[in-house]
């Protein structure tokens, strides 16, 4: 058989000098430093929206970073033969976990904007009451702009002792064991370093192999994935639940931390297609990945869309049909308003009926262009889920604030121009393909049935 | 003619040709499709890989059938709860409206799932001619092998290019490594 040793040679697959490919991070480097101009005028003229903002790019890169980790995790995990010759680019997406705590940072000095809970923690008393002046009125506020019967959800959420904001308080004091200042900062850290174990293993142990093409780094791999799996998916969930769901502390839904592994599970099956795609079209790699792959690729693709959509529609069917108070909130939130509607209603159209049928027959997974396509489209909908999933919390009851947007399309742009320089910085010192992967020539010859 | 000789009176029905390898298949297949017949068909013991194209195999018709399916169930849902709850006999519970479409969703999803994945079982028995309780190949002594290690291509008389000498020609060309006129016994 051809094994590794005909197909091993560690500087094939190179980015040469010159190629566009080896100047991708410049570009990547001047829309980080941009976006982060835009951010940092945000953080001076609107501290606020800032905070908001700001957390909508840090989790659009979470996301796509646990993606990248699902999608190599699970391959080492199933042993999988047929994806060794697509693997290297989603970790070369992993590759960049290094930039991810440096990338919460800014998110520090803005937690008790952020999270409601923040100041209801007994350790921040005075804030307590900083933190009721300086929302109460915000929220009034935004009640009587809109002018609007929807939107007395919002009114009663403005009093202070408002039923909801009453059955808020006896949540919280529940929460107020997990929710709390040093428990938070200690689960970040704890994230923070899994992520980094997971990252470099990952990362790691793959290239180590380029040079060696030695078996023992796939061993090492395999017996590694079962724990990494575990970890992974408990992480995700809990840094799920602290950064995002507790924006909505007084909400209970067990279905969240899946919404999210699903979210990232489809963008990783997107910038894996639109990664080695343009490194295809830039030549530097060719009949590798091929349309046997993209096949499987945009058939997980698809897969994990339809599974974002059931669960997603689970979550809010169960809700809607309990019709309990603290649940609806979250979507109260997100439709008491026209324009929030419109959003919510483009979530469901834009992300799931549209490119449901684009890439529901086998024809369109096996075009590159079509699937290509269909990749971006979906990359660009994973932003609009972001904002459906952050923005409604700055100042809860207003319109979608079309003014401004520059802030958030700053902050997205910062977070992940700065991410992707780390990856494509890295792209440029190793091969574009696993090398030194056994199963290499098996996963290039692979065919579906 | 006797009686007992007009029983054992038998005509072709198929040519059976035997092959080692499944590189030896494909080629066999190529050359076969290309010399134009129709209703032949090739036996292997695993699938193997290529072979749609080198039978010149056009896609399968069964995703049409299962979309067919799929949008015929989810109508059928959304008209048949659209009557009953909110036209026939529209029943409030849990003070919902009696023809929410968050609560057809489950139904228009299962019974979706439910008629495409008939249409999948049953296009696929239909597509494939099934059940088939017996084949002419089965008349060959050799051809259980098929099972084993052997690669076999049939080419039947059906076809409008089958031609006794002609198409004996063209498979000996193929060097197969053993080939075989399969008859039938005529009633």
């Amino acid at each position: 058989m051809s094994d590794a040793n005909t197909t091993l040679d560690a500087t094939k697959y190179r980015i040469p000098e010159g190629s566009s490919w080896s100047g991708a991070w410049k570009i990547s480097a001047a829309i980080g430093a941009l976006g982060s101009l835009a951010a940092l005028a945000g953080a001076v003229l609107q501290p606020e929206r800032f905070a908001f903002s700001y957390l909508y790019g840090f989790i659009t890169v979470m996301t796509l970073w646990l993606g990248s980790v699902f999608f190599v995790l699970i391959q080492h995990l199933t042993g999988a033969g047929w994806s060794a010759s697509v693997r290297r680019s989603a970790e070369f997406l992993i590759s960049g976990v290094v930039v991810l705590p440096l990338l919460f940072l800014p998110l520090v000095p803005n937690l008790k904007t952020l999270y409601p809970w923040w100041s209801a923690d007994k350790s921040g008393a005075a804030q307590a009451q900083e933190h009721a002046v300086e929302h109460a009125p915000t929220a009034h506020e935004a009640g009587h702009e809109a002018g609007h019967e929807a939107v007395s959800t919002g009114e009663e959420n403005g009093e202070e002792h408002g039923p909801h904001a009453l059955i808020e308080e006896a949540t919280l004091k529940k929460k107020g064991a997990f929710l709390n200042h040093g428990f938070f900062g200690l689960r970040a850290c704890v994230y923070f370093l899994v992520w980094l174990w997971l990252g470099l293993r990952l990362f790691g142990y793959s290239t180590a192999q380029d040079a060696s093409g030695d078996k023992q780094w796939t061993v090492k791999l395999q017996r590694m994935a079962p724990v990494a799996t575990m970890l992974f998916a408990l992480s995700l969930t809990f840094a799920g639940f602290d950064w995002v769901m507790s924006l909505e502390p007084g909400w209970y839904s067990t279905m969240f931390g899946v919404r999210i592994f699903a979210s990232s599970a489809v963008t990783s099956f997107a910038s894996v297609i639109l990664l080695t795609l343009g490194w295809k079209r830039a030549g530097l790699i060719h009949n590798e990945v091929n349309t046997e792959h993209y096949h499987d690729l945009g058939k997980l693709m698809f897969g994990f869309l339809v599974f974002w959509a059931y669960i997603s529609f689970s979550e809010f069917m169960l809700i809607w049909y309990a019709a309990i108070p603290e649940e609806t909130i979250y979507y109260h939130r997100r439709w008491d308003l026209p324009s929030w509607q419109v959003l919510s209603v483009m979530v469901v159209v834009l992300k799931f009926i549209v490119p449901f049928y684009a890439i529901i027959s086998r024809n369109a997974k096996r075009n590159h262009r079509a699937l290509g396509f269909a990749a971006a489209w979906l990359l660009g909908m994973h932003l609009l889920e972001m904002y459906y999933w952050v923005m409604p919390y700055y100042r809860p009851y207003l319109p979608v604030q079309f003014a401004g947007m520059w802030m958030e399309a700053g902050c997205v742009m910062a977070t992940v121009g700065i991410y992707l320089t780390a990856v494509f910085r890295t792209m440029r010192k190793y091969p574009l393909i696993a090398v030194g992967d056994p199963r290499l020539s098996r996963a290039i010859d692979f065919v579906n049935v | 003619m006797s009686d007992a000789e007009k029983e054992k009176q038998k005509r072709p029905v198929l040519y059976l040709a035997e092959f080692d390898s499944p590189d030896a298949i494909i080629h066999a297949a190529e050359k076969v499709r290309d010399a134009g017949y129709k209703n032949w068909d090739v036996h292997t013991p695993y699938p193997v890989h290529g072979m749609d194209s080198a039978m010149g195999l056009s896609d399968s018709r069964l995703g049409w059938i299962v979309l067919a399916c799929g949008l015929t169930g989810v109508t059928a849902a959304v008209t048949m709860i659209q009557w009953m709850n909110g036209y026939d006999y529209p029943l409030v519970i849990g003070g919902k409206p009696p023809d929410a479409i968050a609560s057809m969703v489950p139904i228009m999803f299962e019974l979706t799932v439910l008629l495409a994945s008939f249409g999948a079982v049953f296009g696929m028995f239909g597509l494939n001619e099934l059940p088939k309780h017996h084949h002419p190949v089965f008349y060959s002594d050799r051809f259980e092998a098929f099972s084993h290690d052997k690669f076999f291509v049939s080419i039947e008389v059906e076809d409008k290019n089958f031609d006794t000498q002609k198409t004996r020609e063209l498979l000996e060309a193929l060097h197969p490594t053993h080939i075989e006129l399969v008859e039938e016994e005529v009633a």
